[in-house]
């Protein structure tokens, strides 16, 4: 091999060595680059949802609050203002006859006494606190209580395990999630009977609504507003929701939600 | 600073032969590349974000002239060209740079790259080490046994430019960001 070839011979080799070295080097620094933007892509992706997380969350407090004043003036004009009235009648019969029927103020007083028991559920259901201070188990039999109260279904809790504490945010959500779910079976699925179970898992709380209405065929039946805003709201959470329906065989609303 | 003494030592290497009547100019480039990686040390020092990484490079800090000292003037000489010095403050460099980076990957801050000096400053003197380290770390046995030493300076004067070319980037990119938000 002529000598000049084999200068050009260790040039080239020192060159090559120093471009491959070159290609790595700024390999590794626009490597670097790139998954810093993809790095700010993704805080910018969990700062969106957390935005979201937030306002669905003020959503949810403000139809919470919507439906409890609904609540409040069903209660209040369909019991204690129906009691009330009814005591006023009995005290104006008293009032007119001229002898006190002993029968007829016990009467009274029982009706005075269930009216000032609604006022206190009535004044109970209104505090803020209300959703932080119970448990999901408490809140859940509370609304079984309330529906049963108007007659319409039959709603059965089974709390089957011991309860643990939830993230109150979450907490809040979920509870909205459960009322939206049973006031869905109770306008649209012509159900006489509900059955929800509470099942505390050690990493979730699984809430399973099931109803004996006429269903519906999830392929082809289109979920409505309701629904889908009962799954963004899962979702949103953290958690899941699934629906399981057949026509003519009712439904099964199954909701997991992490306790963080 | 780091320019300056650049500049400085290129004016010293042109002239040092023919006014001091030296052999070499290897001895104003082998006194330089000590207060370089001196200085890269201290830079790096200032842009660490833990405290244990800013100590560790104090050390390096006062270890790296004991090695200048040991090499130029027990192995090398101080006529000669220390290959070793230069392997070590390289690979000093290169870890150092690394290790910003690695900072960089894993802090919980999120520092926008594209317009941040530290990390084109700090990119710059990596490629440059990374590339710089296989032809000064030979240039000892290559200027000895290849008559070639003169087509390699062209390689690394071409890493010096694109070196410098970085750091110009990394002083103007946050006024170019500025501009484009603000038209």
């Amino acid at each position: 091999m002529p000598v000049t070839d084999k200068y050009n011979e260790v040039l080239l080799g020192v060159i090559a060595g120093v471009v491959i070295l070159l290609v790595v080097a700024s390999v590794v620094v626009f490597n670097l680059l790139y998954y810093q933007k993809r790095r700010f892509q993704h805080l910018k992706k969990i700062t969106a949802m957390e935005k979201a997380f937030s306002e669905e969350l003020l959503k949810s407090q403000l139809e919470i609050q919507e439906h409890t004043f609904n609540q409040i003036s069903e209660e209040i004009h369909d019991n204690v203002g129906q009691v009330l009235s009814l005591a006023r009648v009995q005290l104006n019969i008293i009032n007119e006859s001229n002898k006190a029927d002993p029968r007829m103020l016990m009467d009274v007083k029982e009706n005075v006494g269930k009216a000032l028991a609604d006022l206190r559920d009535i004044a109970r259901s209104l505090s803020g606190s209300r959703i932080k201070s119970l448990g999901i188990n408490a809140l859940i039999a509370q609304e079984a209580e309330r529906i049963n109260k108007l007659n319409i279904i039959r709603v059965t809790v089974v709390a089957n395990e011991i309860e643990r504490s939830m993230d109150d945010r979450k907490k809040l959500i979920l509870f909205r999630i459960f009322q939206e779910c049973l006031q869905n079976i109770i306008k649209h699925a012509n159900a006489s009977e509900v059955l929800i179970t509470t099942n505390f898992s050690p990493d979730s709380l699984q809430i399973v609504i099931k109803d004996n209405g006429k269903g519906f065929d999830t392929k082809k039946t289109n979920p409505g507003l309701g629904l889908a805003n009962i799954m963004t709201r899962a979702a949103l959470a953290g958690g899941q929701c699934a629906i399981e329906s057949i026509t003519g065989h009712g439904t099964i609303v199954t909701i997991d939600m992490p306790y963080e | 600073m780091l320019l300056g003494a650049g500049l400085l030592t290129e004016v010293l290497a042109r002239f040092c032969v023919s006014l001091l009547h030296l052999r070499s100019n290897y001895p104003v480039y082998i006194t330089y590349l000590l207060f370089q990686f001196i200085l890269y040390a201290l830079y790096f020092r200032s842009i660490y974000l833990s405290p244990k990484s800013k100590r560790v490079v104090v050390w390096l800090t006062l270890i790296l002239p004991i090695i200048w000292a040991y090499t130029t003037f027990r192995v090398f000489g101080i006529m000669g060209w220390n290959s070793y010095f230069i392997m070590i403050g390289d690979t000093f460099t290169v870890v150092m740079c690394a290790y910003y980076f690695y900072e960089i990957f894993t802090s919980e801050n999120l520092i926008d790259l594209r317009t941040s000096r530290e990390f084109w400053i700090a990119g710059g003197i990596f490629i440059y080490s990374c590339c710089e380290l296989p032809i000064t770390g030979m240039l000892n046995y290559l200027a000895n046994n290849y008559p070639v030493t003169m087509e390699l300076e062209n390689v690394l004067q071409a890493l010096n430019i694109l070196m410098l070319l970085i750091f110009i980037y990394a002083f103007l990119c946050p006024l170019l960001t500025n501009t484009t938000k603000s038209s």
